[in-house]
């Protein structure tokens, strides 16, 4: 499988002619096509034993473990994944700064041609600095939040970094 | 005695304030046209899809009282009030407000403005144009444009009608 990721490319999601969407928790990301190097059945996921992970499992691609997360409606990471989840995207992370490949798992995934949807800015009064949705998609009568790979992988480890383990909690609170 | 024209709004929340006739364009009922958007905030983490456009909605429950419950999270309906306001070179900014009820029209007297409390000109800073006495309560008549995250329109660009609305 590890053959079969490509190299990252620097390509926006607004020039992709087409958008991976993948069905998430009651929302939807579009990422563009070329980022998504592969994709696994959620039943090669093996469950990881420590909890205190973002990730909820793991696939082996090429003989190297790939964290896979789940992501939840306000794009959490939900510690176990939903058994409406079924399928797994692998992203094409950027290796060229030595980052991993990791994957996403998924209600559903589709293809949209980029023509097909309708993209919008995010609104003044949603701007966020930390926030991995870059612009927003009418497709039909749905809403697709479009972003990348490199967005998404900030965002994951952002998420990571803001978890303090209970007991270095409950130790700083005693201070 | 004289007056201007005003949709007054019911937020939740204990939150009520007054508009522009010329700022509501349209009151939606069906909410499966408004998306949410995640870690966008409190007060704003919905969009409609109106008209091919895409418009931020604000709770303003949720931005000028949020330790009360915020308006969609409430049992009860919620209304869709599209809003549209003039900003420079003859364009429209567009943006929706969520309200408890039904706007209801009403006429602000020229002699019901008040000042408002220290507390109610502090929550309401930079959006109220004015205030006036409803019912025994000071409620803020307000300019759309902030509460969407942008400037204030130029004053030729305010509505003509009414002195302040």
């Amino acid at each position: 499988m590890t053959a079969g990721i490509h190299n990252f490319t620097a390509r926006r999601a607004d020039t992709a002619a087409t958008l991976v969407v993948l069905s998430l928790d009651g929302i939807a990301l579009a990422l563009p096509q070329h980022e998504i190097a592969a994709l696994e059945p959620i039943l090669d996921v093996q469950s990881l034993a420590n909890r205190k992970a973002k990730a909820a499992g793991s696939l082996t691609i090429g003989e190297r473990p790939c964290p896979v997360y789940a992501l939840g409606s306000e794009l959490n990471c939900l510690p176990k994944i939903p058994q409406s989840y079924r399928v797994c995207a692998i992203l094409n992370n950027d290796s060229s700064r030595g980052r991993e490949a990791f994957a996403l798992a998924c209600i559903e995934i589709r293809f949209v041609p980029r023509a097909a949807v309708a993209t919008h800015e995010l609104p003044r009064a949603m701007v966020k600095q930390k926030t991995p949705i870059k612009s927003l998609l009418v497709h039909g009568e749905q809403l697709l939040f479009a972003t990348n790979v490199n967005a998404l992988f900030t965002h994951i480890t952002r998420i990571d970094a803001d978890i303090i383990p209970f007991d270095e909690r409950s130790r700083k609170l005693r201070q | 005695m004289s007056g201007s024209a005003a949709w007054l709004m019911d937020f939740g929340g204990g939150v009520l304030a007054a508009m522009s006739v010329t700022h509501v364009l349209h009151v939606l009922e069906d909410m499966s046209l408004v998306h949410r958007v995640p870690l966008a905030p409190a007060h704003c983490n919905r969009v409609l899809v109106w008209q091919q456009q895409l418009l931020p909605v604000v709770d303003l429950a949720q931005l000028k009282a949020p330790e009360l419950t915020a308006a969609l999270s409430q049992p009860g309906r919620a209304y869709a009030c599209v809003l549209g306001w003039r900003i420079a070179n003859d364009a429209t900014e567009y943006g929706v407000l969520l309200t408890r009820s039904l706007p209801r029209r009403i006429v602000i007297a020229d002699d019901s403005m008040v000042a408002p409390s220290a507390s109610e000109a502090s929550t309401w800073q930079g959006s109220a144009l004015s205030f006036f006495s409803y019912h025994g309560r000071t409620a803020p008549i307000i300019d759309p444009a902030p509460l969407f995250g942008l400037p204030p329109p130029s004053r030729d660009a305010i509505a003509p009608q009414g002195r302040h609305l």
